[in-house]
């Protein structure tokens, strides 16, 4: 990535991983993307994540055979769509933000609409999903397997209900940019982006999880 | 109105219901209590009762502790939302909802322990099963009742995020780590719904993890707090520069008095204007 001198435009905000470069004293300093704050929000989250991955590696130590039977019970394709509609979903998302600094705000906005649509995907499979495994007689409250798998996966489910609304704010402020984006404006979008990569990151590890370890 | 600010009694309330209050409630929970590992959901009432009658003295000494300690967090609270108030002033409706939330709040806090002593207080003594009902209501007012924590959480946090920078004297990220904390703590809502497992009340995912968590979120809130006065001490030393010595900071103790502190001051409205704004109000 080059480097680039960071101009007074408060549209230069949207940057990615901007280097500015001090002639004077050849200082050069890192920005990270949205603010500070959305990466504490992340970390906080992310902990609390992990050590529900830790609490699931050990409740699977504890009751291997519970867990193996669980493993192959949940539906490997229903956890690849899933997964596959995340990735998506991120992928429009950093696409979006980088249409937004090559000016192109409509292009941002259809991007938008494909990872809501992503989502939205994310959350019919998952009901399809969990209907079936209800239909089949497996609940929360069967074993410790099935009460990890649909708590965890409900806790990120809301994650991405959120996301979406998240994104719903991300589109109207795209929609608002006149050509350069406002500081606010780049900072409520970059915060959005980090969000969203944020849920698609702890489905990966649920996937790994329920869907992939043996 | 006093305008003087008086750092020793934010601090005292921000150490006596922070740190305090967590060291003499841990030691109440752990040392005399014992309630690690807590006794499971899925215990028979019977076992529950033996447990109970068991250290009857020393848990009935570790709830008072522990009620003891929940008496205190309300301090802590209030050395926190005097900031939220300080950025509304005119307007403060997230410091109302964070009273009103940590009211009710402290409120519950303080039954957890009432009904966890009275379910030790007479356990032996009569039918195990109702020892057992009154044993589960303590423990659902202690983690099922966990939105109006979260309510005042996020109020203290929107303080922070969405109210006017320029009165700000907690980063930015605070708010955002106090959401994402709040968001650990909603696991209490689903020991309705387990009586074994990480999500039952004895659970990591629903027990241990949302209260460890609380506990380094209040360390870090209690840092920045301290911090918070320290900044404010200087503002109030610049103040008092400028404004003269009814701004100034106050120590207990000196007896110092300032004439004329009573005197209005640019953030308040004439008398004529209110009227004005009122005659406009009723048109």
């Amino acid at each position: 990535m080059g480097e680039t001198t960071l101009a007074p435009d408060p549209g230069n905000i949207a940057l990615p991983i901007a280097r500015t470069r001090d002639t004077s004293s050849r200082m050069r300093t890192r920005r990270v993307p949205g603010e500070i704050g959305i990466w504490a929000f992340i970390l906080t989250d992310m902990s609390v994540f992990a050590i529900y991955f830790l609490v699931f590696a050990y409740s699977r130590s504890q009751e291997p055979e519970v867990f193996r039977q669980g493993r192959l019970l949940t539906s490997l394709p229903a956890g690849v769509v899933n997964t596959f509609f995340m990735l998506t979903a991120s992928l429009f998302v950093a696409l979006a933000v980088q249409a937004i600094r090559q000016r192109k705000p409509g292009t941002s906005q259809l991007l938008l609409v494909g990872a809501g649509l992503c989502g939205t995907g994310f959350i019919i499979n998952k009901h399809v999903e969990w209907s079936a495994k209800t239909a089949a007689g497996y609940t929360p409250l069967s074993d410790n397997f099935f009460q990890l798998y649909f708590v965890l996966t409900g806790i990120h489910l809301l994650h991405v209900l959120v996301a979406l609304v998240v994104l719903v704010y991300m589109f109207r402020k795209v929609r608002r940019i006149q050509r350069v984006p406002t500081a606010s404006q780049s900072r409520f979008i970059e915060n959005g982006a980090s969000y969203w990569h944020m849920v698609d990151l702890i489905w990966l590890g649920l996937f790994a999880l329920f869907y992939l370890a043996s | 109105m006093e305008k003087r600010f008086t750092p020793k009694t934010h601090r005292l309330c921000l150490w006596m219901g922070g740190p305090f209050m967590s060291v003499l409630y841990i030691l109440g929970w752990v040392v005399f209590a014992r309630l690690v590992p807590a006794p499971a959901p899925n215990w028979p009432a019977e076992r529950l009762t033996d447990w109970l009658v068991g250290h009857q003295i020393q848990f009935l000494i570790g709830c008072a502790i522990m009620i003891g300690a929940a008496g205190l967090w309300g301090m802590w609270c209030a050395a926190l939302s005097v900031w939220t108030f300080k950025t509304e002033s005119r307007f403060p409706v997230l410091f109302a909802a964070q009273i009103i939330s940590v009211a009710a709040g402290l409120t519950i806090f303080i039954l957890d322990e009432l009904f966890w002593t009275v379910a030790a207080f007479r356990a032996g003594q009569r039918s195990p099963e109702i020892t057992q009902a009154i044993w589960d209501i303590g423990w659902f007012g202690f983690l099922f009742s966990i939105t109006v924590y979260i309510a005042w959480a996020v109020s203290l946090a929107l303080g922070i995020l969405w109210n006017p920078p320029e009165h700000q004297l907690f980063p930015r990220w605070a708010g955002f780590m106090t959401i994402g904390s709040a968001l650990c703590w909603s696991a209490g809502l689903l020991i309705a719904f387990f009586k074994q497992g990480q999500f039952a009340y004895n659970g990591g995912l629903a027990m241990w993890l949302p209260l460890g968590e609380f506990f380094v979120w209040l360390a870090v809130m209690t840092v920045l707090g301290l911090r918070a006065i320290s900044q404010q001490e200087e503002l109030s030393r610049r103040e008092a520069m400028e404004k003269g010595p009814h701004y100034d900071v106050y120590e207990p103790g000196e007896h110092e008095t300032v004439e004329s502190i009573d005197q209005p001051t640019s953030t308040e409205h004439s008398p004529e204007l209110v009227s004005e704004l009122a005659g406009q109000g009723a048109r």
